[in-house]
């Protein structure tokens, strides 16, 4: 049966991908060249990878048929993601992501961002993301026109700088990251080995270990995400968080075994207000807590009992210290509201002023956006 | 900030030690010269983060924790594994329990790409 499937369907496979290079515009708006040589090269390799499957006689050994079938379902998995993701931004491109891309060369210039920038697109359906397989960072369609939400671009800059672990310029970066690892990871497995030896609940016990898990595979980069955005733009990167937090109505006190990949929201806050004292903005933060604590108290949000085993305060502190560590030492420049760059003062100006006069906020955002953009 | 960040590089890193993975049994199975050093490299370093819950890189390591987190193991099985591969001797059950860890991998993957298409702010 593999064997007629697998040469019925990899060479229609191939058929498609081959076709997906036509899709792209003749040529393509330049700000998404790069891109495009890189879907190209990714079809091409995706191509060999196809037909060796096919045709390739070891492949066709009875032995190795749950091996052909795993990599015939990966390099599958890989053209629709070429086509739905990369294609997709490439073909739809217009002149509103020219403007876009303008203002990521501020925001990567002001920060001494240390890494090829990703390229821009305005595809987005899921709120702000960058998609590091291609380099990709989207955005919702209209976003561009305000101001408020723009700070989490410089949280989804953050995240290639993890996809370059042997990169010598990200590498006091990786550095921070480790000893902050190695710290959770000690205060985590301290707490298993002591709720072993002690009567402690099946449930805590369990917790504690998805804990632990959840550090090591997800949230530890999440937090650094985090602190890499709000050393880039200060303040409004911690307002943003506020406001998605209040607009999602994402449970701040998520515990482990909700199985959430990102970390509790108040422990993200947390960790930025750690974060705004080492940039000498202590009077913001003190601000930035008390609303947060309001919003909490509105949305009748409590910290559970056991909250703080899974996020303790004095790691979260370390791994703001080694984070700031981390982004001077790779060379970027952290925000200083006295000569913060065009784009950090704008993010910052917004955000002050939509707390001075929010009703009249609407107005004087649309007269900034312009000289943004 | 939706997921995806996180999610696109963690499927990156699921995809390398995947393909390693699978190159290697081929390798141990039928033909050697389909594993590159790079993808015995790969895959010792997944095994041994997984026998010894210490690892060399990052991407090791949140593999090996998340694939922990869906599929609970016991650390001790993979030692001699790791061993045996280091040799390219493997028996039998070595083997099932190889391609046994390249189907989870799949599934990772799978529900990575799932988390991606629906991930939430």
């Amino acid at each position: 049966m593999l064997e007629d499937y697998i040469q019925g369907a990899a060479t229609q496979l191939v058929q498609r991908a081959s076709a997906l290079k036509k899709l792209i515009p003749r040529p393509p708006r330049q700000e998404f060249q790069v891109l495009a040589t890189r879907c190209c090269r990714e079809i091409d390799q995706a191509v060999k990878e196809l037909e060796f499957i096919r045709d390739n006689p070891v492949q066709k050994k009875a032995e190795l048929a749950s091996t052909r079938l795993r990599q015939f379902r990966r390099v599958s998995a890989w053209i629709d993601r070429i086509e739905n993701e990369a294609i997709a931004a490439i073909s739809r491109a217009d002149a509103d992501e020219s403007k876009i891309h303008g203002l990521l060369f501020k925001m990567t210039s002001e920060i001494v961002y240390p890494i090829e920038p990703p390229t821009i697109s305005l595809l987005s359906q899921q709120y702000f993301y960058v998609n590091c397989d291609f380099g990709l960072l989207c955005m919702p369609l209209t976003e561009l026109h305000y101001l408020l939400h723009l700070p989490d671009i410089y949280h989804e800059l953050a995240h290639p700088l993890f996809r370059n672990e042997n990169d010598v310029r990200v590498q006091s970066w990786f550095e921070s990251f480790a000893k902050s690892m190695d710290a959770i990871n000690e205060h985590l497995t301290v707490q298993i080995i002591e709720a072993e030896s002690s009567p402690t609940p099946q449930y805590l016990k369990k917790a504690l270990l998805l804990a632990l898990l959840s550090w090591k595979s997800r949230w530890a980069e999440e937090i650094f995400c985090d602190l890499f955005a709000l050393f880039s733009v200060g303040p409004a990167y911690a307002w943003s968080h506020l406001h998605l937090h209040a607009r999602s109505g994402n449970a701040p006190f998520l515990m482990p075994d909700q199985g959430h990949p990102h970390p509790a929201d108040d422990a993200r806050m947390t960790a930025l207000l750690e974060g705004l004292s080492l940039i000498d903005e202590q009077y913001a933060a003190s601000a930035i807590e008390n609303k947060w604590r309001e919003l909490l108290g509105c949305s009748g949000q409590k910290e559970p009992a056991e909250f703080h085993r899974f996020y303790p305060k004095a790691i979260i502190r370390l791994f703001a210290k080694e984070a700031y560590i981390g982004f001077t030492s790779m060379g970027c420049r952290p925000w200083n509201s006295k000569d913060g760059g065009q784009v950090g003062q704008i993010l910052n100006k917004a955000w002050r002023q939509f707390w001075l006069d929010p009703k009249g906020y609407t107005a004087w955002e649309a007269q900034s956006i312009t000289g943004l953009l | 900030m939706s997921a995806i960040g996180f999610e696109s590089t963690f499927y990156a890193r699921i995809n390398q030690f995947s393909r390693s993975l699978d190159h290697v049994i081929i390798a141990l199975k039928a033909e050697p010269s389909i594993a590159t050093d790079e993808d015995w490299l790969h895959t010792t370093e997944l095994l041994r983060t997984l026998a010894a819950n210490k690892a060399p890189t990052l991407a090791a390591s949140s593999v090996a924790a998340s694939l922990a987190l869906r599929f609970p193991f016991n650390a001790g099985d993979w030692t001699q594994i790791v061993l045996a591969v280091e040799k390219r001797q493997l028996s039998q059950d070595m083997l099932q329990k190889l391609d046994s860890l390249a189907w989870k991998l799949d599934e990772e993957r799978t529900a990575t790409l799932a988390r991606m298409r629906h991930s939430h702010a």
